[in-house]
């Protein structure tokens, strides 16, 4: 026992030689940081860090309103405030921000970054590679693109959520929505460092309810025309490698989102020679082959999905079997066409949002050998084929 | 010096005047045509005992000269009982013609009586304040002791520390031989043993080891019986005595053997192979070796259905690990590693910490320090005055000292969990030794964080793991054995018809506890 007693002093005391032992940092003292908006600086060559800090104090408290110093109840301080602060790297932003917070600034808790527009068509590549260089920064913290600057973003109000990170967890969770699923830190990381895929991100806006949002002061966003600023989904930003290349709206992102994420669970309007149906999209599985052919690559893409029947106009008599067939066929007809679409937008754009170029290093490494070098200028030329399968469930009676 | 010196005189003169009575009342008992035996006999009791208050001396004498004295000491003897079936016969004895002797008072007084011939004043001393009466007669050879003995001692009540919910409602008192019987009216056994010791060189106190022949193993038995003869101390009041001194590791905090009062639980521990020590005047039975797998075992265990048996067992594990180390993780998290929380979690934690004028883990000394004065008061106090302290607990402990920002609400909530998870270890020396435990590992997370904690947490396996009692290791290999059978009454509780073997513990020859196929038909 006491020999056993004196070895484990020996280690303790080994352990005061340790770095990190003493680097205590009390709960108490930190500044918990929600989300990070990243946004160009106004010197050229600068970036502008939007940190949204929470008061823990105020954030638990009863009652407490939701937004960033919100407009959304003028009786109580809000939860959180946005501190923005401008310099050549994150790391030196930070430092900027540390000094005009008297606690330490702590990341380890943040859950969202999201990057303003136009820092996103110059290239993130730098800003994640500093990102990455933060030890405490979480590899699963999600990434948003702003339709415009970040800061905007994290200063807008919630109806509902009262911090910043929990609207883009709500996005995230959410399986309806105008954007495919939230992509990670790590995600990104691995997307930027090979070739034959592109990261795509949820597009973030701020709405005023068709007032323009102005940003007052730090901290507090109020719309110009009244309302209250509220953070929406309202498409799909397109990258190629790092940098922002366009955008999809709402309704081009749903095939993209059907394809890529678990998030299914949209609603979709079909016209059919009678009259239209209102189904919703309950699960989507798809397969992916590229076949190297003498006229060039192609890709087939194969959709097996099973939706609901919601809604018939006109109501007509009970349905017939072969009528129901007639609907099925309408339905995947009409996902044939909008998944084309959409893909042929992305591929137009030369973004690779699927992958296809790792199916083929994956599966044809000769002819990716042959293409990789130039597989940018490859995508618009490739020849997209959709086949859907649709199973409609709920249909109600049938004779 | 002359005071000091007559005082030493007089010591030494008393003391051989008690050897001198002492010598005349041996020979008296060795060399029955001795007279005024009875008389030597008395002489010698009452000044070996100091002529104690307590003690009563009847000296009768027969018309043909012949004495007779009858000694005891009243506050131990049933005194109807002795005048009933000793002083009436014996008056009626010494009233006929034919002196007393011996043989004639055995079947006229004593006929269904327990009796014993002793030949020494030590033995007859010793038989005096085991609350025997003492009868001498003149001219014969040996004096009797007859066992009309009425200790004061309380009767058979509810466990008052291992209550269950099914299960038998008696437990032990402070009276050996009524533990004794509790124990044989549940196992009418002809292989049980016990084996009977005086220890303690001044109480001579009664100690009992049972143990199951054929069942528990010799090597234990052997050494058991080593160990106990091996005490030499001048009083043994309870079972805690004998604990500390046949202890393999003296040191550890953990105990070497397990407690209980529960008779049942015993019985139940005599059948796996386990060691009985049974003491005077305590109701608490000790029983070797000393198991991990025991000490996590309540009797209630076997009497529920073994789902039921099982989960209540593993939700133990559970409470023992949060007994042990939920306020040291609380305290290197939120000091050394934020980040492993989730953010709601952190916010509830630092809200509930902003104000808070003292460091977490000063916070947790704190707090876990009033919890132990609380419940050390809780178990000394009167308990007309339990109430008053369990308010004033309640008030300062919790409600003022959180309004007051001395401590967090969180704090309370952990100190709370910890405590209410102590109670869930079924065996108290050990939950004690487990609360113990809770101290260093705070200040260990508060210097190094989780590699703090993980090194306590490892030092106490490694203790846990090195321990021996009785030459067994206190964490069985059933533990980590990958063989499932193993496990069957460790982690969790099999079926009854699935446990056939007894303990690794009992003998090897022991055999099965039940033939194969007691599976109830499908």
């Amino acid at each position: 026992m006491i020999r056993s007693l004196g070895a484990v002093v020996a280690v303790v005391c080994c352990a005061l030689l340790l770095s990190g032992c003493w680097d205590a940092i009390p709960i108490e003292e930190l500044a918990y940081v929600s989300s990070i908006g990243l946004d160009l600086g106004q010197a050229p060559g600068t970036i502008a860090l939007s940190l949204a800090i929470v008061n823990p104090v105020l954030a638990q408290a009863p009652g407490a309103t939701a937004g960033g110093g919100g407009g959304a109840s003028s009786s109580s301080q809000a939860p959180y405030y946005v501190l923005t602060t401008q310099g050549p790297t994150i790391g030196e932003a930070l430092q900027l921000a540390s000094e005009e917070t008297p606690r330490r600034i702590f990341l380890g808790e943040v859950q969202a970054v999201v990057f303003g527009r136009t820092l996103a068509q110059q290239g993130v590549g730098r800003v994640l590679d500093d990102l990455w260089r933060i030890p405490e920064m979480r590899p699963a913290v999600l990434m948003f693109t702003a339709a415009g600057s970040a800061q905007e973003v994290l200063e807008a109000a919630s109806l509902l959520e009262q911090l910043p990170h929990n609207v883009f967890l709500g996005f995230d969770r959410q399986p309806v929505g105008a954007a495919v699923e939230g992509v990670r830190l790590s995600d990104v990381q691995d997307y930027l460092t090979e070739p034959g895929i592109d990261p795509v991100m949820p597009l973030v806006g701020v709405d005023c309810s068709g007032a323009r949002a102005t940003p007052a002061r730090s901290g507090v966003l109020t719309c110009s025309g009244g309302g209250t600023p509220e953070v929406q989904e309202v498409g799909t930003a397109l990258f190629q490698g790092d940098r922002l290349v366009g955008t999809l709206t709402g309704n081009e992102s749903e095939p993209l989102r059907w394809l890529m994420s678990r998030r299914v669970g949209s609603d979709v309007a079909i016209t059919y020679p009678g009259g239209q149906l209102w189904v919703r999209i309950e699960q989507v599985s798809h397969q992916m082959r590229v076949l190297d052919e003498p006229g060039g690559l192609r890709v087939w893409l194969a959709l097996s999905v099973e939706a609901v029947l919601r809604g018939i106009e006109p109501q007509g008599p009970v349905a017939t079997e072969s009528l129901l067939r007639l609907w099925q066929d309408d339905v995947a007809a009409s996902l044939r066409t909008t998944v084309e679409g959409t893909l042929r937008r992305t591929l137009a754009d030369r973004v690779d949002p699927l992958g296809i170029g790792w199916w083929i290093e994956g599966n044809l490494p000769n002819t990716w050998g042959a293409v990789r070098a130039n597989w940018r200028s490859e995508l618009p030329r490739l020849d997209v084929a959709v086949s859907v399968q649709v199973q409609l469930r709920n249909v109600g009676l049938v004779r | 010096m002359v005071a000091e010196l007559a005082r030493d005189t007089a010591v030494r003169c008393e003391a051989a005047l008690r050897d001198i009575a002492s010598l005349r009342a041996d020979i008296s008992l060795r060399f029955p045509q001795v007279d005024e035996a009875a008389a030597a006999v008395a002489e010698a009791l009452r000044v070996r005992l100091g002529a104690p208050a307590d003690l009563t001396v009847r000296e009768l004498r027969h018309t043909s000269g012949r004495g007779v004295a009858v000694l005891y000491l009243a506050p131990l003897v049933d005194e109807a009982l002795l005048q009933q079936f000793v002083l009436a016969p014996l008056a009626e004895v010494l009233a006929e013609e034919e002196p007393p002797t011996a043989a004639r008072l055995r079947p006229a007084i004593l006929p269904n009586w327990h009796l014993a011939e002793l030949w020494s004043t030590d033995a007859l001393v010793q038989a005096l304040l085991a609350g025997c009466a003492v009868l001498a007669v003149d001219r014969e050879p040996a004096a009797l002791s007859l066992d009309v003995a009425s200790l004061p001692h309380r009767g058979v009540s509810d466990p008052k520390t291992e209550p269950t919910v099914r299960g038998p409602r008696d437990s032990f008192t402070e009276d050996l031989r009524v533990n004794l019987g509790l124990v044989r009216a549940r196992l009418r056994s002809d292989r049980l043993r016990v084996e009977r010791f005086n220890v303690g060189y001044v109480s001579h106190t009664d100690v009992l080891m049972l143990h199951l022949e054929g069942v528990a193993s010799p090597d234990i038995v052997t050494e058991a019986r080593q160990r106990l003869s091996r005490i030499d101390l001048d009083a043994i009041l309870e079972t805690g005595y004998i604990e500390e001194l046949i202890d393999d590791n003296p040191l550890s905090v953990f105990p070497s053997a397990w407690s209980t009062e529960r008779p049942d639980r015993v019985t139940a521990g005599l059948l796996s192979g386990y060691v009985a020590m049974l003491v005077e005047g305590t109701p608490f039975v000790l029983m070797v070796p000393g198991q991990l797998a025991a000490v996590m075992q309540s009797s209630e265990d076997y009497y529920v259905r073994y789902p039921q048996a099982a989960v209540m067992r593993m939700v133990r594990w559970l409470a023992l690990l949060i007994t042990s180390t939920l306020p040291a993780l609380y305290v290197a998290i939120t000091t050394f590693h934020p980040e492993l929380l989730p953010p709601a979690l952190f916010l509830s934690f630092a809200a509930a910490r902003q104000g808070v004028p003292i460091p977490v883990w000063m916070e947790a000394v704190l707090m876990e320090g009033a919890f132990e004065i609380l419940r050390e008061a809780g178990q000394r106090m009167p308990r007309t005055v339990g109430q008053t302290v369990s308010i004033v607990g309640v008030l300062v402990i919790g409600q003022a000292a959180v309004a007051a920002k001395i401590v967090s609400p969180i704090m309370i909530v952990i100190v709370g969990t910890t405590a209410i998870s102590s109670f869930a270890v079924p065996n108290i020396e050990f939950a004690d030794a487990v609360r113990l435990l809770r101290f260093p590992a705070i200040f260990l997370a508060a210097v190094f964080g989780l590699y703090g904690l993980v090194l306590g947490i490892l030092f106490v396996g490694i203790e846990l793991l090195d321990r021996t009692s009785f030459g067994e290791p206190f964490v069985t290999r059933g533990f980590f054995s990958a063989d499932e059978q193993r496990w069957k009454d460790v982690w969790w509780r099999a079926p009854w018809w699935l446990m056939r073997q007894r303990p690794a513990l009992a003998a090897a020859d022991a055999g099965p506890r039940q033939p194969s196929g007691q599976s109830p038909p499908a």
